[in-house]
């Protein structure tokens, strides 16, 4: 009976060690590939740069441009499972759009849009379209937020 | 005592139940950087360079214009203010298109025109409302201009507007 009392829970606590390592883009469980020049890490971080105003090199006005393949996506993940990804782009200006043959949906560079959606098993890439219409010379920026969730 | 053991075996099994869910991948958001630099036509990656004084780089918009009117900003005066009625002029190598893309492959360009008095050409080519050529990597291709100003009266405008296009190559 005094056995049977004493094992009632009233508390436990014990110490266990958590290590996470944080990595760059490229080696994580969900990694960002750069593939063309215009992708790198920058601070183990995904960085898509067309052009460098410090060195005078980008795009035309009122131009369009399509590349292809710019960086990559790949389920580096422990667990075998199917990840959902979505890509959206976030900007003011109208100027970026995405696509790749994987996604649901903007499959192709005529039918660009600022959010993609992937299913994602081993490896998908995306492209870029940049349409510069409209807008003066200078710096524009965006931002590609990445989410997905197990299938 | 067993039933401390039997406890404390209880709470690790649930613990490691509670491990293997959450071990699930469940999801991950991110959030990366895009920078795009809009430059002059003649710092771009293709770039399109004016090679003779009719076509320049707008300071205004940063693009290549091919202007032959006192409207000009390389008119001075004393120089001619245009072309002929009912004359043809070709100018070779009027501006140059190169290839300064990071990737250093090469790339097929068309260059089009939407007015049959405004004709392009490349090399030895005839002149035509396109030409296309191939621009190596880290290289430049003149495109030559024949403007005919048939059935064109003085204060007439020749107006025109030459697209071009470039792709990687597959040549």
């Amino acid at each position: 009976m005094v056995v049977g009392l004493n094992a009632n829970l009233n508390e436990y606590r014990v110490g266990r060690e958590v290590q996470i390592s944080v990595v760059s883009d490229d080696q994580a469980l969900i990694k960002l590939i750069p593939i063309k020049p215009y992708a790198k890490l920058e601070d183990g971080r995904l960085l898509i740069e067309f052009g460098n105003s410090a060195s005078t090199t980008g795009l035309s006005p009122d131009s369009k441009y399509v590349f292809d393949k710019v960086f990559c996506i790949a389920v580096n993940s422990w667990e075998s499972r199917e990840v959902l990804l979505k890509l959206s782009v976030i900007e003011n200006y109208g100027i970026v759009k995405i696509y790749s043959p994987d996604s649901l949906v903007s499959k192709s560079p005529e039918d660009a849009s600022s959010e993609i959606i992937i299913p994602l098993n081993e490896t998908s890439c995306v492209g870029f379209v940049i349409n510069t219409k409209s807008v003066k010379l200078g710096t524009y920026t965006a931002k590609i937020k990445i989410s997905a969730t197990g299938g | 005592m067993s039933g401390k053991v039997f406890g404390t075996l209880m709470l690790l099994t649930a613990l490691i139940l509670a491990a293997k869910i959450g071990a699930d991948f469940a999801s991950y958001e991110a959030k990366r950087d895009v920078r795009i630099a809009v430059v002059a036509d003649d710092q771009e990656l293709i770039d399109l360079e004016p090679n003779l004084p009719y076509a320049y780089i707008s300071a205004d918009d940063g693009k290549l214009y091919i202007d032959i009117s006192t409207n000009n900003p390389n008119y001075q005066d004393g120089f001619g203010e245009g072309v002929s009625p009912d004359s043809t002029y070709a100018f070779d190598c009027m501006f140059k298109v190169s290839n300064n893309l990071w990737e250093e492959v090469p790339i097929s360009v068309t260059v089009s025109s939407d007015n049959s008095k405004v004709l392009v050409y490349s090399g030895e080519e005839e002149a035509g409302s396109e030409t296309t050529f191939i621009v190596e990597s880290g290289d430049s291709v003149c495109v030559g201009i024949v403007i005919s100003a048939e059935s064109y009266s003085p204060g007439d405008t020749i107006p025109s507007v030459l697209t071009i296009h470039a792709e990687k190559s597959t040549e």
